[in-house]
């Protein structure tokens, strides 16, 4: 398998590894995009990515785990497609867009809504020539990594509080426009490769009219600023058996930490805002025997321990995906 | 045919900007306005507005009492200055609110007669809704706790996640909103309390 396979497999692993950074549906918004990545030698790429949210209980802002109440089942089904594009030698653009399932059982209410997320659009800078791969380490220039740029662009298509809904079950979006900047780091040593990705976001203000689709007294909010960052291992496989000869599977381990700061409500700080999670995943992904097409399984939780999160739901995320690379 | 492919990546794109754009209900997120849409509300109305005069209701609290609005304005038995509902799904973002107004408020107007009354809206029982009070930290917390089996509350002020309602002695909605920073909830209660 060549170099430039094993790059486009590992970027495969990492759109399942570290998936979306989506919100809860029931209280705090819905889906948010990723970012898909073209392979160096590509010319486009589009996936279709499925995953579940199972909720289990929250964190409270002091990092306590709480369970949900007696009889509730709460889940948000997610499908997001992805459309990336090369529009340079070292540039390139892609959208994401996700379609978000609200289903929330609790004892006295069944919600069953559905909509559009909030879109991501993104640009990709790569700043190196030739895929960096390598075998061994036998000089210094072997350990040079892949490193990526990043910008986006979250824009509201979901809907949000503050638009035309009728409680908090209907969200599966946020509501505010965010600009992104992203940093990916990767390098391979075959058969190991490891991820360092990170990125901070600025949300704009806005003004909101109504709450829950009832209109109000007028004001603007901004949601804090927020950071992330991940780190990823894999190991990468050349399938030995005969009808799988010729494919690749590579399972990624990953560490992921979100922070979000407080917002401003007309100036003043919202003390029920803001929020920090935790999460571990395992993700599969089986590339093809054309190396072209990528199957991805993948799981993350966020609900090992108390303290692994502030403010926010504890979720189990289980996705399946697949992806075709244009060469 | 490089070309047509080339193109053909662009179109998709295009196309789902398209599906985004056309997706309904977000224009208020795509286009945020700050005008006030708030409709006028005719004095003495029954609703659960601002504004309209809040019918009256009753509910069974968690410690077993029997919370009716119509005992705790002017002139009854239970008179009080004002009668707070916060709508509580038992969220992070619940949690924070209810200790707000358990730390900072009841504090701020702990000598005046206020009553403050957490609507569980979800959980359709008494017991559950115990259960949940006590798991999310609010047993003994000074608030009320009632469920809403029949969402006749919840169906009364459009109550979801957060919602929080102020009613004076009168009777009169005086705020029916999210709670935010819980400013304007202060400032309603400052104004309600105040000794003339």
């Amino acid at each position: 398998m060549s170099f430039q396979n094993i790059t486009a497999l590992i970027l495969a692993g990492i759109f399942v590894a570290i998936p979306s950074q989506a919100w809860a549906g029931s209280c705090c918004g819905g889906g948010g995009g990723s970012t898909l990545i073209v392979p160096k030698a590509g010319r486009a790429a589009v996936s279709l990515n499925t995953a579940i949210e199972k909720y289990d209980g929250y964190y409270d802002k002091q990092s306590s785990w709480h369970a949900d109440p007696p009889g509730s089942d709460l889940a948000q089904y997610r499908v997001e497609l992805g459309i990336a594009q090369r529009l340079g030698t070292d540039w390139q653009g892609s959208v994401s867009l996700p379609y978000v399932w609200n289903n929330n059982s609790y004892a006295a209410v069944d919600s069953s809504t559905n909509g559009l997320g909030d879109m991501t659009l993104g640009v990709t800078y790569e700043t190196f020539k030739a895929p960096t791969c390598v075998t061994r380490i036998s000089r210094l220039q072997d350990l040079k990594p892949t490193v990526y740029l990043g910008g986006g662009l979250l824009i509201p298509t979901g809907v949000s509080p503050y638009d035309e809904v009728e409680n908090s079950f209907d969200i599966t979006g946020r509501g505010f426009y965010r600009a992104d900047l992203n940093l990916m780091v990767e390098k391979t040593v075959f058969p190991w490769s490891v991820i360092l990705s990170g990125g901070v976001g600025y949300h704009f203000s806005r003004e909101i009219n109504r709450e829950y689709g009832t209109y109000v007294q007028p004001y603007s909010k901004q949601l804090g600023r927020t950071v992330n960052g991940s780190l990823a291992l894999g190991y990468t496989w050349d399938l030995p058996w005969q009808m799988t000869s010729g494919m690749t599977l590579i399972v990624t381990a990953s560490l992921s930490d979100r922070w979000e700061a407080e917002a401003e409500i007309d100036g003043v700080r919202d003390e029920a805002s803001g929020l920090r999670k935790r999460a571990v995943g395992l993700s599969s992904t089986l590339l093809s025997f054309g190396n072209d097409w990528a199957l991805n399984l993948g799981w993350q939780t966020s609900r090992p321990a108390s303290g692994w999160g502030s403010n926010t739901p504890a979720t189990d995320v289980f996705s399946l995906g697949v992806r075709h690379d244009f060469y | 045919m490089i070309f047509i492919k080339q193109r053909t990546g662009f179109f998709l794109l295009l196309l789902t900007l398209v599906i985004a754009g056309c997706g309904g209900g977000t224009e208020d997120d795509l286009f945020p306005s700050d005008k006030d849409k708030r409709s006028e509300v005719t004095v003495g109305e029954v609703g659960g507005s601002p504004g309209n005069l809040a019918p009256d209701f009753s509910v069974t609290t968690t410690d077993n009492e029997v919370f009716i609005l119509a005992d705790h304005l002017r002139g009854m038995a239970e008179e009080s200055e004002a009668t707070v509902i916060y709508f509580t799904m038992w969220c992070p973002v619940c949690a924070v609110h209810m200790d707000l107004i358990q730390f900072e408020v009841m504090a701020r107007f702990s000598e005046q007669s206020i009553n403050y009354l957490a609507v569980d809206y979800l959980s359709g029982s008494l017991d559950n809704t115990r259960s949940a009070q006590q798991e999310s930290g609010f047993a003994n917390s000074g608030f009320l706790v009632a469920a809403d089996p029949g969402q006749v509350m919840t169906g009364i002020f459009n109550g979801t996640m957060g919602t929080t309602v102020v009613i004076d002695k009168d009777g009169v909605v005086r705020m029916n909103e999210d709670f935010r920073t819980g400013e304007n909830l202060i400032a309603i209660l400052d104004e309600l309390t105040v000794v003339p």
